[in-house]
């Protein structure tokens, strides 16, 4: 019964994907670079990235939830169902872990793996995923904020333990693991002894009605329920992952991340679809702050306005590039497919000229800063060609970045939201994860 | 007059080959109540997200008061009510801050009315969306599309899951609203009780395309069924050859067939042109001429 | 004022039920001649149908002659009653005869009992119009 569970979880077709996007990234990193970036320090370096980035996809795709709605219906014991979750979960977990190490094996640094340090990590998002599974055992699924709770206090403990600097004696191995494997064969006898023989659907103890005082006094904005509306729920999950990508340094994240943002508040805000507001205003209010701020950010640290045109020029990129995918009225095919051909040689082209130039033995970029070798080839260009006033050169920037948006503008008000955001409606079926 | 809202030929499939809609015309005259009936997937939802400009159709053309929605969407929008049993209003948000908000785009909004509805409702104005009963997010979602008096009400599934009281509730907001401002109304149902009280005339969508298109009044009383012993014809087909037949299918040990004329007349005609006797016709509720036009076994 | 009801699902449309209903409470004596009936607005909010539909009984209503619209004022039940053509009551009188008789041979009765159910109904009718005739002198006294 067990393994007739572990085999139907919705969540192993995300699993060929993660996998896949993790022998791509590593692989490109580090075949395309010159000199070779190790895949040690590439590995170092993604490590508590893709621990962080399992863990919220399993938020994403549901895994504080025990069972699904359905499968509470049939005759299955609560016991069975815990494991087969716990079995699912911790069984991507590790595969996904191990498959970085092979990746980087491949990638050519040889047995200099850390694999302790793998090792270590899988062990933790084990413990991790079982504490969570085990609060409240009686309900399908764990309170969101608890989630949450658990999210944030376990997960920089983590880091700490990884890179751990003042920290280093906790570290070793030798403590972590036999503390890990304790923890969670402790967890678990403790959550098998008291397993409720069927999992309720809500809380026994009825809630206290939360009087929504906060709201009587208060003069709030009249857009207000849009702002609300447009953090609330998924789409804030990927503002969170956009701040942390931008504070360790890892900026080239940040445009699938603001994208992703649009996409998801354009779904929370649908009930805004019927009403009268322009779309360009809907464009502005979900684009422009997580935007500009991120390319302030830029400015201020790590360094430089180059890296800042960039971020927001890959961003408004990327969003007319999606926007165009979809079948534009009154853009006929031929069309449609020159403009998905420009959009596949504006993302891809970089990689082609790095990889030409490390053939050549020319260049010392790795793969994944082939577009900020791009800009700064046009930039160092553009300074000699035009009049060298910095101002110059920066007001016209501007005005190049603010035709991008132009454009953008000009296709999310032609656009079929209802097509655009299709696969994302979808999905909201399978997962109860962190509100549809 | 202008009609309100006007479908010219519309075309749309989601699957390559597989169309949706496919050629859908007809027009919503001022003041009226038109009622968008077919069974499930037959594309209702599809052609109003093409009338409310959400969906590009793939062929043909929408106006809405004369207008494109695509071309000027706000100008459109303002003078039309939306409620859809999928559009989901924000969970987070107060009802006083989301009526604010309907206040703010809409400078016809009724506050007095809003008002009263809310008090009709028993609606408290600082409880949070998500914490109202399906029923009473219903509700809400009615309040914020009729309070501006729109010059069009467009439904999808308005009664979708409620109870019969809500149903009801639903209609007489929706009959204050005609009486106020003569509105014309657009909506789509299943609850084929709801259509006979307020639809003033019934268009029918199945294949794709528009199968009827008349008044209601019109559609009981010039339609009966007839019921034909299984051994008078071989087969629907010769039935559906009959002139003033429109559908014919088979239903336990007879035929049961939709015709245009009086009961009477009809039977009269059958019993001449397929020789048998025991066939009875009768003028039937909507309802039963859903099914019997709509419905599987032909 | 007007107690009326309407279903759905009925035979009838919407609107023929309408019309039906106000024309047996004018022969039962229970809308009398003169009387105001309810605007079609109003009757509309209160029955849960489309204003339209009620317009539609009372147009129909007054071409046959039963009630009368008079602009700006409303709508009134005529002072005389409407002339039908004889010939089409009879019609219609012997088909509604014919199924009572049908239904009550069907039920093992006889004629004579057919009989004294129709005098039975001819009591309750002109009682039913002396008692609104004796509410309205009762109403005229107390007022």
């Amino acid at each position: 019964m067990i393994w007739q569970l572990v085999r139907r979880d919705q969540d192993w077709r995300m699993l060929g994907w993660v996998t896949l996007g993790l022998w791509v990234g590593t692989l490109a990193g580090t075949v395309f670079s010159h000199p070779r970036v190790t895949a040690e320090s590439l590995f170092s370096s993604a490590l508590p990235n893709m621990l962080f980035g399992c863990l919220v996809l399993g938020f994403m795709f549901g895994a504080n939830r025990r069972a699904a709605l359905f499968q509470a219906a049939l005759p299955i014991p609560a016991r069975d169902l815990f494991v087969a979750r716990l079995f699912s979960y911790v069984a991507g977990l590790w595969f996904v872990l191990l498959n970085t190490a092979a990746a980087c094996y491949v990638a050519g640094s040889g047995p200099s793996i850390p694999l302790l340090s793998l090792i270590m990590a899988a062990a933790m998002g084990a413990v991790t995923y079982l504490a969570l599974l085990s609060l409240r055992l009686r309900e399908l699924s764990v309170p969101t904020w608890m989630a949450y709770a658990l999210l944030a206090g376990l997960g920089p403990a983590g880091y700490l333990v990884l890179f751990p600097g003042p920290l280093f004696f906790f570290a070793r191995p030798g403590i972590v693991l036999p503390v890990c494997a304790v923890t969670f064969a402790a967890l678990l006898w403790r959550d098998l002894a008291s397993m409720p023989v069927a999992f309720q659907v809500a809380p026994m103890d009825a809630v206290a009605e939360r009087l929504a005082k906060s709201g009587a006094g208060l003069v709030r904005p009249v857009w207000w329920p849009v702002w609300q509306s447009a953090l609330h729920g998924r789409s804030s999950l990927f503002l969170v992952m956009l701040a942390i990508w931008l504070a360790m340094g890892m900026w080239w994240i940040v445009p699938l991340m603001i994208a992703s943002f649009v996409v998801n508040a354009l779904v929370s805000l649908r009930w805004l679809w019927p009403l009268p507001v322009e779309r360009r205003k809907m464009l502005a209010m979900i684009l422009l702050a997580p935007l500009l701020l991120s390319a302030a950010v830029q400015v201020v640290w790590p360094a430089g306005f180059v890296r800042a045109v960039e971020l927001v020029a890959l961003t408004l990129l990327l969003i007319s590039a999606s926007l165009a995918m979809y079948k534009r009225n009154g853009l006929p095919a031929p069309a449609r497919l020159v403009v998905q051909l420009l959009y596949f040689i504006v993302f891809l082209g970089p990689f082609a000229i790095v990889t030409v130039d490390a053939f050549h033995g020319k260049g010392s970029h790795s793969g994944i800063h082939a577009w900020s070798y791009t800009a700064d080839y046009l930039a160092a260009h553009l300074a000699g060609v035009l009049p060298g006033h910095p101002a110059i050169l920066i007001a016209g920037t501007l005005v190049a970045l603010g035709a991008l948006y132009w454009l953008v503008q000009r296709q999310f008000e032609s656009a079929d939201f209802v097509q655009f955001v299709q696969t994302r409606l979808d999905t909201t079926e399978y997962s109860s994860g962190l509100g549809a | 007059m202008n009609p309100v809202l006007e479908f010219d030929g519309i075309a749309r499939s989601y699957k390559r080959g597989v169309p949706v809609l496919d050629g859908v015309t007809f027009s919503v005259e001022p003041g009226e109540v038109v009622g968008l009936l077919g069974r499930n997937g037959s594309g209702k939802t599809t052609l109003i997200r093409v009338a409310m400009g959400m969906l590009h159709p793939q062929a043909g053309s929408v106006r809405v008061f004369g207008l494109s929605p695509f071309e000027s969407p706000v100008e459109v929008k303002k003078r039309i009510g939306y409620a859809a049993e999928d559009q989901v209003l924000p969970g987070h948000s107060t009802i006083a801050q989301m009526t604010a908000f309907h206040r703010y785009l809409f400078p016809s909004w009724d506050t007095a009315w809003e008002r009263q509805l809310l008090e009709r409702f028993h609606l408290d104005p600082n409880a949070r969306i998500a914490k109202l009963s399906k029923g009473q997010a219903r509700q809400v979602a009615l309040l914020c599309a009729i309070c501006h008096r729109p010059e069009l009400l467009i439904l999808d599934e308005p009664g979708g899951g409620l109870d019969p009281a809500a149903r009801r509730e639903f209609l007489e907001a929706s009959i204050q609203l005609l009486n106020r401002a003569g509105s014309s109304i657009l909506f789509s149902s299943h609850h084929m009780s709801d259509v006979e009280r307020i639809g003033g005339r019934v268009v029918l969508l199945d294949g794709g395309k528009v199968f009827l298109d008349r008044p209601l009044d019109a559609l009981r009383e010039n339609l009966c069924v007839a019921l034909v012993p299984k051994a008078s014809a071989a087969d629907s087909a010769r039935l559906e050859r009959e002139p003033g037949c429109l559908r014919a299918r088979s239903s336990g040990e007879d035929w049961h067939a939709v015709f245009e004329g009086e009961p009477a007349a009809v039977s009269g005609q059958l019993a001449a042109s397929l020789g048998a006797n025991g066939i009875r016709c009768f003028q039937v509720p909507l309802e039963e001429l859903f099914v019997e036009l709509l419905g599987g076994q032909r | 004022m007007m107690q009326l009801i309407v279903h759905p699902s009925d035979e009838l449309p919407i609107y023929r039920q309408i019309m039906r209903q106000i024309v047996e409470a004018i022969a039962g004596g229970r809308l009398r001649h003169g009387d105001k009936l309810t605007s079609h607005r109003d009757l509309a909010e209160q029955l849960v149908v489309a204003p339209l539909t009620v317009k539609k009984a009372y147009d129909e209503l007054e071409l046959l002659g039963y009630v009368e619209t008079q602009r700006g004022r409303g709508t009134f039940v005529c002072a005389q009653p409407p002339k039908v053509k004889p010939a089409e009551q009879r019609e219609r009188l012997r088909a509604a005869a014919r199924k009572l008789l049908s239904e009550a041979y069907l039920g093992g009765l006889r004629f004579k009992d057919a009989e004294e159910i129709l005098r039975e109904a001819d009591r309750e009718i002109s009682s039913g119009r002396a008692a609104s005739a004796g509410g309205v002198r009762r109403e005229k006294e107390e007022s």
